[in-house]
């Protein structure tokens, strides 16, 4: 079927509609409401199709709603609920976000546990993180874009998206560590019962 | 002059530590190498060239193949456990109504 035949409400329909379950749970951990993840769901479909023509058909659907409801959120729903803007911790720190930033990734984390969570831990650690940060996580674990795709949804360049991962990443771990060792997990890695979670 | 006699046994324990310690630091070396490119590869970070010589890689590769194995499972109980709201009842609807006016 080619999508240029159709009209803008059923490409709106068949191109946009799929992909409202993504859109609700970025939403969600957006704002840690459901009903004010809703309203920044609806707000960001209707300008979707407000600006339906600017969208080049059969090209990243799931990518352009991202970048239209990170934009609502900054623009409209941070301001109306007047959330203090975050610090931005790399200018803080002053870490480098060049193109050789380092890869963070779980290969130390222990799947078992996993096995020891009750189900909201992972969501408990996930919005703790700065919201920058928190951000580029949804993205690339939970939503699997690519850097580049991160980079345009939020407007940074690529190398901002792999510095902001490898501190995410590993602030992740640490949270998902702290809760496994209050909930008596131990790493019986070596030998060493109680031998730290992170390598 | 006194000369310390030195056994031949001892150079040979010398030699064969030097040996394994560098072996042990290629290895880490090589570890960390295949976990850099796991990870570049699953956040589709390498072009599809790279992809191609990483995959006949990794086929080679146990070590490198159980790490990829692992990677993907934490990734994926990350994925499973994260919060996913139900969507409000009458969203899509309510979606819908609004654009056809």
């Amino acid at each position: 079927m080619e999508l240029k035949k159709l009209s803008p409400h059923e490409r709106f329909e068949l191109e946009f509609l799929p992909h409202i379950e993504a859109l609700n749970t970025f939403a969600f951990h957006l704002t840690y409401n459901e009903e004010n993840a809703a309203d920044l769901v609806q707000e960001t479909y209707l300008k979707a199709f407000k600006f339906i023509d600017k969208y080049e058909e059969g090209t990243n659907a799931k990518a352009w709603l991202f970048k239209i409801l990170k934009n609502a959120y900054i623009n409209d729903y941070r301001k109306k609920n007047k959330r203090p803007i975050q610090v931005d911790y790399e200018e803080v720190s002053g870490y480098h976000d060049g193109d050789d930033a380092p890869l963070a990734s779980y290969f130390d984390l222990r799947e078992e546990l996993f096995d020891h969570m009750m189900g909201d831990e992972v969501t408990a650690a996930m919005n703790s993180l700065p919201e920058d940060f928190r951000t580029v996580i949804l993205l690339c674990d939970i939503e699997d874009f690519s850097y580049e795709e991160i980079s345009k949804i939020i407007d940074v360049p690529i190398g901002t998206v792999r510095s902001r991962l490898f501190r995410a990443r590993n602030m992740l771990k640490e949270k998902l560590n702290t809760y496994a060792k209050t909930m008596g997990y131990k790493d019986h890695r070596g030998g060493h019962d109680d031998q730290d979670l992170s390598e | 002059m006194n000369r310390i006699y030195v056994p031949g046994c001892f150079w040979a324990v010398l030699i064969i530590a030097f040996l394994s310690d560098k072996r042990f630091c290629m290895d880490q070396f090589n570890f960390a190498e295949i976990r850099k490119k796991i990870t570049s590869y699953l956040d589709h970070d390498m072009s599809p060239e790279d992809q191609d010589s990483f995959l006949t890689q990794i086929q080679k590769d146990p070590n490198g193949q159980s790490e990829l194995i692992r990677e993907r499972l934490i990734r994926s109980k990350i994925r499973e456990n994260i919060h996913r709201p139900h969507l409000s009842p009458g969203l899509v609807d309510r979606i819908k109504n609004k654009i056809v006016r």
